[in-house]
């Protein structure tokens, strides 16, 4: 069956070829993570949504950083506090899980995360199965890191955000993955008409949209 | 913060509070209440959701519904990228971020330490 098939008479083609551009990367090898890692790191998105209320991560410094397996408990436990609960990540927490894994591959991990959650996201809010997972492929990661990096936007170290909103460039020491997931937010949300007010490429207005967006904002506690 | 910006571009006043906090009574967005309903339900994914959906699309139809869909999860999407790298709020945006942090309790919520400015520009509005 064609990836994305039951999305095909919903949303739009640019929609559905930014999905998969997101899964055609998903499996091979990152920057710092392997493919067996990334999708790992999906899986364990899925199995933590929905969040049940009485699930909490808790105090990550409890969690096991090492294992036989693909990811250990701390890294689990690290993707579904980005996942689930993300306002809880303050600058203390920060620090910590950068001790321990690093800011490379904790922003390809938080940039795998929040491309994964905007499609199941998507096919959880329409009743519609989530899409399989591709297979990881075998390689080595690439360990590259990006120049002309600037500190001050966020935690992170990120491009300068220039004329762009911070958010755009949030997880840009992950260059690849911030750029899909920027393709994402192009296709699901803006077009090329960001800065109209009033917009007709859309079934709603933008006022119904952002009516939208400021709830889910405030579900997520995200002051931004 | 795009809400009022973009309200204001269509001459509408909208109550940001009820936006955010609220049913969506006191909106005066057509269709609010169901579209917050729709959201609310969207994040749970419990057993409200297929009703809400259903109530949503008699009131929007079935495409104004998946639209919303895709607002929410390209939203949670971009909750994600803002919280889990630390980004403080854009300069030109702090002025009326902090006005409506206070107008929508949203000054409690922790990310607002992200931006330092904001909470300053807050004290500042509330001690004169």
């Amino acid at each position: 069956m064609k990836r994305f098939q039951s999305l095909e008479t919903k949303v739009t083609t640019e929609i559905i070829e930014s999905f998969e551009i997101v899964w055609d990367h998903l499996g091979l090898p990152g920057s710092w993570w392997t493919g067996e890692e990334r999708i790992g790191i999906a899986s364990e998105v899925r199995k933590s949504n929905p969040r049940k209320l009485w699930e909490n991560v808790g105090e990550l410094k409890n969690y096991a950083k090492d294992s036989e397996e693909i990811l250990s408990p701390y890294v689990k436990a690290v993707v579904r506090t980005v996942a689930n609960e993300t306002s809880k990540i303050d600058q203390q927490t920060y620090g910590e899980i950068i001790e321990s894994i690093g800011e490379d591959k904790y922003a390809e991990l938080a940039a795998v995360v929040s491309q994964v959650i905007a499609i199941d996201h998507l096919c959880d809010a329409l009743g519609i199965e989530r899409e399989e997972l591709p297979e990881p492929r075998e390689g080595d990661p690439r360990f590259e890191r990006p120049h002309g990096l600037v500190d001050g936007v966020a935690f992170l170290p990120t491009f300068s955000a220039d004329d762009l909103p911070h958010v755009a460039v949030s997880l840009s020491l992950a260059q690849a993955d911030n750029a899909r997931r920027m393709l994402l937010v192009r296709a699901m949300y803006s077009g090329s008409s960001f800065g109209e007010m009033v917009w007709e490429h859309r079934n709603l207005t933008r006022p119904q949209i952002e009516l939208v967006a400021a709830r889910t904002s405030a579900l997520n506690e995200c002051f931004y | 913060m795009l809400l009022s910006s973009s309200s204001a571009a269509i001459d509408k006043t909208i109550n940001v509070s009820d936006a955010v906090n609220g049913n969506g009574s006191d909106v005066e967005i057509p269709s609010s209440e169901q579209l917050i309903a729709f959201t609310e339900a969207a994040h749970r994914v419990d057993e409200t959701l297929s009703a809400a959906r259903e109530n949503l699309s008699a009131a929007i139809g079935e495409k104004g519904m998946i639209d919303a869909a895709i607002t929410a999860a390209v939203f949670r999407s971009l909750n994600i990228a803002a919280d889990s790298s630390g980004i403080r709020i854009d300069d030109e945006w702090e002025e009326i971020a902090a006005h409506l942090a206070m107008e929508t309790s949203a000054d409690g919520f922790p990310t607002v330490a992200n931006s330092p400015n904001i909470e300053n520009r807050i004290h500042s509005i509330n001690h004169g």
